[in-house]
Formats: C-alpha cells, sequence, structure tokens
C-alpha cells in the first residue's frame, strides 16, 4: 500500500491544539485528584494542619486490618448481587413490555422513570419516613392487615438494613436500565424479528434466541455500570442511616466520608478512596475479561 | 490628550448599560489610534485601563468599596435567622463601609463544610463553634485568631457569665464569643401520661426504672430515641457516667491525667443502659430513627413513649409543632451510691461560640460584628424568643427559661457534650461504640476498652 496524503488527517499541531483543553480539564480534575489520593495515603492529615506527618505504609496496613473496611467492601458486593439479580431482569421484563406495547401505554414510559428522576436525597428521606418502624407506611400497611411479625425495624436493625436499603437503590435505578434496554431494542432490525416469526419463533423463543442475544451488548454495559456504581455507592446510606446503625450500611464510600470528614483522618480517607479505586479498577477489568472471552467465543 | 479623552468618552457617553465590560468592547478604538499616533498608543492603554479602574469605582461606588465580611451560621430555625440578620443589620448601618455576607446553614452540613474550607484555608471570617475538641483542632492548625485581648479592651469578657468561658479556652488564651443560648440535656416527659398512671418526677435511677415498669405493663416505652443521629445517644452514657463517679471520671480520662475509659464507672454505666433496654425502656426501632427530620418526636406526640432525654432547645421543636404544652421537663435523675453531684448538667453555657478565623482581612470588624451578634437589642431578642443569653444580669420572660435558668444556676458543674469536648477522630468512636451499644452489639467492657486504646492511641497513657 502506498502511502496516501489523508486530507482530512489533522497535522500534530491542530491535534495537540483541539485535544489540549480536554486533556488539561481531565488532567486537573480527575487524573491528578487520583494520583494525589495516593500520595496523601501515606500520610497522617487531619485535613486542616499545614504539614503533615509521613507515614509510610501505616494507613494501608490498617485498612487491610479494619473490619469495617471489611464491612464496606462486603455490603458493596451485596449491592451489587442486589443490583445484577434484580435490576436486570426486571428492567429487562419491563422494557419488553413497554417494547411490545408500543406507543399504546407511551405514558408508563413516563412513569416508570419517575423514581429516576428524583433527588437521591429526596428519595432518603421519604424513604426514611416509609420505614419508620412505628409510623411508616410499610409498617402501618402490615400491621392492618395483621402480619404484625413482618413489621420489622427495616433500617434500624443492623441485621436487615443493608437489604432494606439496596432494595430501595434498585427502586431507584431500575428505570436507568429499562431505559438502557428498551433503546437496545428498538435498535434491533426489524427484519429480523420478521424473519423470525416467519420461522416460528414465538414469544418465549423470541425473547431467548433473538432479543437477549440482539441486545448482548447493553447487558455487557449495564452490568459494567452496576459493579462501579455498586461498589462505589454513597448516596441513601449516607442520607438514611450514616453507613449506621454500628457500620451496618456503610459502604467504601460511607467510610471514606466518615474517616476524612467526620473523624479528620484525610489521610486515612484518601487510603480508603485510593483502596476503592482499585478495587472499583480491578472489578471493571475482570467483567471486561469475561465479556471479552464470551464475545470472543461466539 | 486627545488619546486620552477618546476612551472616556466612550465611558461617559456609552449606552445604559456603561460599566467595565461595555468600555472593554470599545476598547480597540484606542488601539486603532494606537497604530497612527504611536507614541501616545501606550498612553492611550493605561488612560484606558485607569479610567477602567475610575469608571468602578465611580459607577458603582458601594460595592467595590465595601469590604466584605464573611459569616456562617447554623440558627436555621425562626427565629434563629432574623435574630443574626438583625444584628448585621445594624452593624452595617452604624459602620459604613462593610458589608457583611450571611450564610445560614444546617448543623451537620456546616460542619463538613467549615472543615473542608478550613483545610483548603478559604474559611468564613466569622464562624461558630461548640469550643472543645474541633475548635481546639483549628486552634492548634493557626486557622482562628486569639481574642484574648479584643475581649480584654473595657472589660468585654464581664459581660458574660464565667461558665461559658471554659470551653473556648486553651492555655488561657480565648478564642470564642458565647452568643446563642444555654443548652443543657434534660428529661421531657409528655405530663398526659404521667397524670394517668400517677407517676412522678424521679429523682433517682431505680425510680426511673420503676416508672419504666409501670409503662410497660401499660404498653408505652418509657423513652424515644434519635439513636440514628447517634449523638442524641451518648447523651446517656455521658450522664450516667457523671453521676456515677463524678465530674472527674470523665474529665481525668479525657485529659489523661490518671483516670481511664476502662474504669468501672464507664462499664457501670455501659451496663445501667443495656439494663435500661432490656427492661423495655425504649420505643421501637430507636437504634434508626433520624432526629434530621424529627421521627423520634413522632411516638412522644402519639402516646407511644413517654419521655425524651434531650437538649432544651428541644422546647422549640414542641413549639413548632404546636406542642409545647403538653410535655414539662425534669433534671437527669440521681443514681444512688454514685459520686456525682446530682445538680451538675450535661450541656453548653453559650451554645454557639463564634470566632474570627486567621485568613479574615478584616479582623477588628469581625470581632465589632460578633459584639453587635450579642450586645443589648439582640439579648432582648433572644430573650423574646425563649432563650437563655449567655450574659450576665439577663432578665428572663419566658416561664420555661426562667425554669431552664435555675437548673443551670444552681448546676454543681457543666460538662460539655463529650462529642464537642473530645477530639473528633475520639469522638467519632465515642458516638459509634454508643450506638453500638445502644444496639445491644458491644458490650460495655468492649466499648471501654476501645474508647482506652483509641485514648492511648491518640492523647497517650493516662498518669496521675
Amino acid at each position: 500500500m502506498t502511502r496516501q496524503m489523508d486530507p482530512f488527517k489533522p497535522k500534530l499541531p491542530v491535534l495537540l491544539f483541539f485535544l489540549a483543553p480536554t486533556v488539561l480539564l481531565l488532567s486537573t480534575f480527575l487524573l491528578w485528584p487520583i494520583i494525589d489520593s495516593f500520595r496523601l495515603s501515606f500520610l497522617d492529615w487531619n485535613g486542616i494542619d499545614k504539614e503533615a506527618k509521613n507515614v509510610g505504609m501505616a494507613n494501608w496496613i490498617e485498612l487491610i486490618n479494619d473490619a469495617y473496611f471489611r464491612i464496606g467492601v462486603r455490603n458493596g458486593f451485596i449491592l451489587l448481587i442486589f443490583s445484577i439479580l434484580i435490576q436486570t431482569p426486571v428492567g429487562f421484563g419491563i422494557a419488553l413490555l413497554l417494547y411490545r406495547a408500543g406507543n399504546r401505554f407511551r405514558f408508563f414510559k413516563f412513569a416508570y422513570f419517575f423514581p429516576f428522576l428524583m433527588s437521591s436525597v429526596a428519595v432518603g428521606v421519604l424513604f426514611r419516613q416509609i420505614f419508620d418502624p412505628n409510623f411508616g407506611l410499610i409498617n402501618s400497611v402490615l400491621t392492618q392487615i395483621n402480619l404484625d411479625s413482618w413489621a420489622l425495624d427495616w433500617i434500624g436493625d443492623p441485621k436487615i438494613a443493608i437489604y432494606s436499603i439496596s432494595l430501595l437503590v434498585c427502586w431507584q435505578f431500575i428505570p436507568f436500565y429499562i431505559l438502557l434496554f428498551l433503546a437496545a431494542l428498538n435498535g434491533i432490525p426489524r427484519e429480523i424479528e420478521e424473519a423470525a416469526s416467519i420461522d416460528g419463533a414465538r414469544d418465549w423463543k423470541m425473547i431467548t434466541k433473538i432479543q437477549l442475544p440482539m441486545i448482548k451488548g447493553s447487558i455487557i454495559t449495564a452490568i459494567t455500570l452496576m459493579v462501579i456504581g455498586s461498589l462505589k455507592y454513597f448516596d441513601l446510606m449516607w442520607v438514611m442511616t450514616g453507613g449506621g446503625p454500628v457500620y451496618s450500611t456503610s459502604t467504601m464510600a460511607t467510610y471514606l466520608y466518615q474517616s476524612a470528614f467526620k473523624n479528620y483522618r484525610v489521610g486515612y480517607g484518601a487510603t480508603i478512596a485510593s483502596a476503592l479505586f482499585i478495587i472499583v479498577f480491578a472489578m471493571a477489568m475482570i467483567v471486561n475479561f469475561i465479556t471479552r472471552k464470551s464475545r470472543e467465543d461466539k | 490628550m486627545i488619546s486620552i479623552t477618546k476612551p472616556l468618552m466612550v465611558l461617559a457617553t456609552g449606552n445604559a448599560e456603561s460599566h467595565g465590560s461595555t468600555a472593554l468592547h470599545n476598547y480597540p478604538k484606542g488601539e486603532g489610534m494606537k497604530a497612527t499616533i504611536s507614541k501616545k498608543g501606550k498612553l492611550a492603554v493605561v488612560a484606558t485601563a485607569s479610567a477602567l479602574a475610575l469608571s468602578g469605582v465611580l459607577l458603582t461606588p458601594a460595592q467595590a468599596a465595601d469590604k466584605v465580611i464573611t459569616l456562617w451560621h447554623i440558627q436555621n430555625t425562626d427565629p434563629g435567622p432574623k435574630l443574626i440578620q438583625d444584628a448585621v443589620n445594624r452593624f452595617q448601618s452604624e459602620n459604613p463601609g462593610y458589608k457583611v455576607e450571611v450564610s445560614t446553614m444546617a448543623n451537620d452540613a456546616f460542619k463538613d463544610k467549615l472543615k473542608v474550607a478550613m483545610g483548603a484555608n478559604n474559611a468564613p471570617c466569622i464562624f461558630p463553634t461548640w469550643g472543645g475538641g474541633p475548635l481546639n483542632a483549628y486552634v492548634k492548625a493557626n486557622q482562628v485568631i486569639d481574642l484574648t485581648s479584643y475581649l480584654a479592651k473595657d472589660n468585654y469578657k464581664n459581660r458574660f457569665v464565667p461558665a461559658s468561658w471554659a470551653n473556648v479556652t486553651f492555655n488561657k488564651k480565648s478564642y470564642g464569643v458565647p452568643v446563642e443560648n444555654s443548652s443543657i440535656a434534660v428529661i421531657w416527659y409528655n405530663k398526659a401520661i404521667f397524670a394517668k398512671y400517677k407517676l412522678k418526677a424521679p429523682k433517682t435511677w431505680n425510680q426511673l426504672l420503676a416508672i419504666t415498669k409501670t409503662l410497660k405493663s401499660n404498653d408505652i416505652a418509657a423513652f424515644t430515641l434519635a439513636g440514628g443521629s447517634k449523638w442524641p445517644s451518648i447523651m446517656w452514657y455521658d450522664y450516667l457516667v457523671d453521676r456515677i463517679g463524678g465530674s472527674t471520671a470523665f474529665t481525668s480520662a479525657a485529659l489523661r491525667t490518671g483516670g481511664k475509659f476502662t474504669d468501672p464507672t464507664f462499664i457501670k454505666a455501659g451496663k445501667m443502659i443495656q439494663d435500661l433496654i432490656q427492661a423495655g425502656g425504649f420505643v421501637k426501632g430507636y437504634n434508626g430513627l433520624s432526629y434530621d427530620n424529627s421521627q423520634q418526636r413522632a411516638p412522644l406526640y402519639a402516646g407511644k413513649a413517654a419521655m425524651q432525654l434531650m437538649g432544651n432547645w428541644e422546647y422549640f421543636g414542641f413549639m413548632a409543632d404546636k406542642k409545647a404544652d403538653e410535655f414539662g421537663f425534669f433534671p437527669f435523675p440521681a443514681v444512688v451510691g454514685g459520686k456525682g453531684d446530682p445538680t451538675s448538667v450535661l450541656g453548653t453555657v453559650g451554645d454557639n461560640f463564634y470566632s474570627v478565623s486567621t485568613k479574615c482581612a478584616e479582623k477588628a470588624a469581625a470581632f465589632k460584628v460578633i459584639q453587635y451578634l450579642i450586645d443589648d437589642k439582640a439579648v432582648a431578642a433572644r430573650v423574646e424568643a425563649g432563650r437563655i443569653p449567655p450574659v450576665k444580669g439577663v432578665k428572663l420572660t419566658d416561664p420555661f427559661a426562667i425554669e431552664l435558668n435555675k437548673l443551670i444556676e444552681n448546676a454543681g458543674g457543666v460538662q460539655l457534650w463529650w462529642d464537642q469536648y473530645l477530639p473528633p477522630e475520639f469522638a467519632g468512636l465515642h458516638l459509634d461504640q454508643t450506638q453500638a451499644l445502644f444496639g445491644l452489639s458491644q458490650t460495655p467492657q468492649g466499648m471501654a476498652e476501645a474508647q482506652e486504646a483509641l485514648a492511648v492511641k491518640l492523647l497517650g497513657a493516662s498518669k496521675k
């Protein structure tokens, strides 16, 4: 192949000129903070003093032995499992119904999307009342229908609080995945579905043989987003329980905030942030690796 | 000369929006001249620039000349914001040339925001704390100015109740001015329930347990508690330690002068709390209720719980809910055989102490603003709002405030809330451990050991 001058191929200085603003912004606000938190993770600093003490690996050693951090990791994975097992099928199911219904049920598209539009803080404050053990909506209904023993202390009991909030997180994020899957379903060429239906594919077969495989890319995207989102989750845990009672709903991110801003240990907070970064990054790579393999197998 | 007048003309005859930016747009006219009259060109630029600077002063004189003083506060429930704003307005009208920028914030958000601002060298001029550990952390980081000399002037310090200075004074230097209120924790009770079951305010812990039993047999929880917010729970522990071991039990452990957090006093306090819990003393779900949306008050209003250990500010909450008449209060009971003075109280005389940051450009004026916050008019307004300003010879009118003030005046001592007295990291542990103690997932012994371990790490071993 002979080298040809591509008239549209930009020259290097031009390239740099147009890339510079983005690169500069990203490195200032994304790359630099990440590197800087790694630097801070080796310091003992309360966040206000002008000077910080270098403590070497002490923070990292403490982190490895820190039971509260392990609770945070565990809760991240509980949330992840809830997300994958609940959000994916429910999201896909509703997306499929909306897809089949077409424009007749347009209203539901908006209605289902509503939870996602509410701010997390509003959801948290609202559900703190709904979960109230004495006067909340859930327990009031349960006692009305004589299911008193089911009227639990939803977010006050450390044994179940994490599950209550995880379900709530699912409720909040399902609409996002409905939208994602609905867009993917709409992207399937009609000819394929028509051909399949001529070949005799009906409901279940249509879903498993045509629609699911065709939107595989979106499902992989969804799972990747869930991995990242669950492990670094913060909002509702912080608003509803502050990570309590007794760290039972603490995530890595709430523990980070607690350490850095409540307990004035910014150095240790940075250690948690760095560990969080490593864990999320590694998990995302693993998901990427597994899905790539399955793509190659095909 | 032409080159000087032309840009000025632009400014003078420009359109209605003629301020700095409009003049800037017209600047190329001057530049055009530069090409032809190159020698005078530079002059033109200078002239334009100075004209711009001048126009800034002339066109908006008030804004440019004002020296800005930033003030953050957390008096966010009525009439709090008005109390602050009125004082600021008085300062501004009597001290022209200053502008005070007031930001009202929510309690917990404020604590975090202030800390971040301090770390980023971006602190407000004036800000409140409760004194104690967090203020001391700022003092050590050289973020707060020493107010001792300001306070000495005209004997200003003498205006205040002496007890109010303890929490803002470190190494004999004072770093804050007490302003808002006197706050102590008392036990609030539902008058109707107490009348119905013929209960009397308990003088001792055993009487309290007896009341708990009576209420329990009538399907009423003795206490409600915003345990999800953690800080309401530590009032129990902190009070009991004081009643059992006396005021020095805690201070000698915290200051590391011989006492330890594993001393029998602390373990007994934990045990007594868990005994009360096991006797059914608290309303269902107490460890998850949040103070932020007053969740713990609902059981009180519904008659599901009879009492609450809470600061006297709860009165304002009852007032806002139009329930103030239904509740009364009594002091925390004595523990039979305990060393503590049953008249001493947990709380603060001053409540919010205002400090001036080292970053502040107008330190003297900032101190003056604080003086306006607690001048005679401000004191009168606070009294009218049912508060107890920490100044001497205050004439209270509100019957509730008068009754409460008797408790404070006769108190054998005032112990500041531990979470404000202790260094922040220790406070965090204390809050968490107490919540675990209340959740029965931690033993009194385990809590004591965890606290002592961190005390040793942060403050060193306790020596006589």
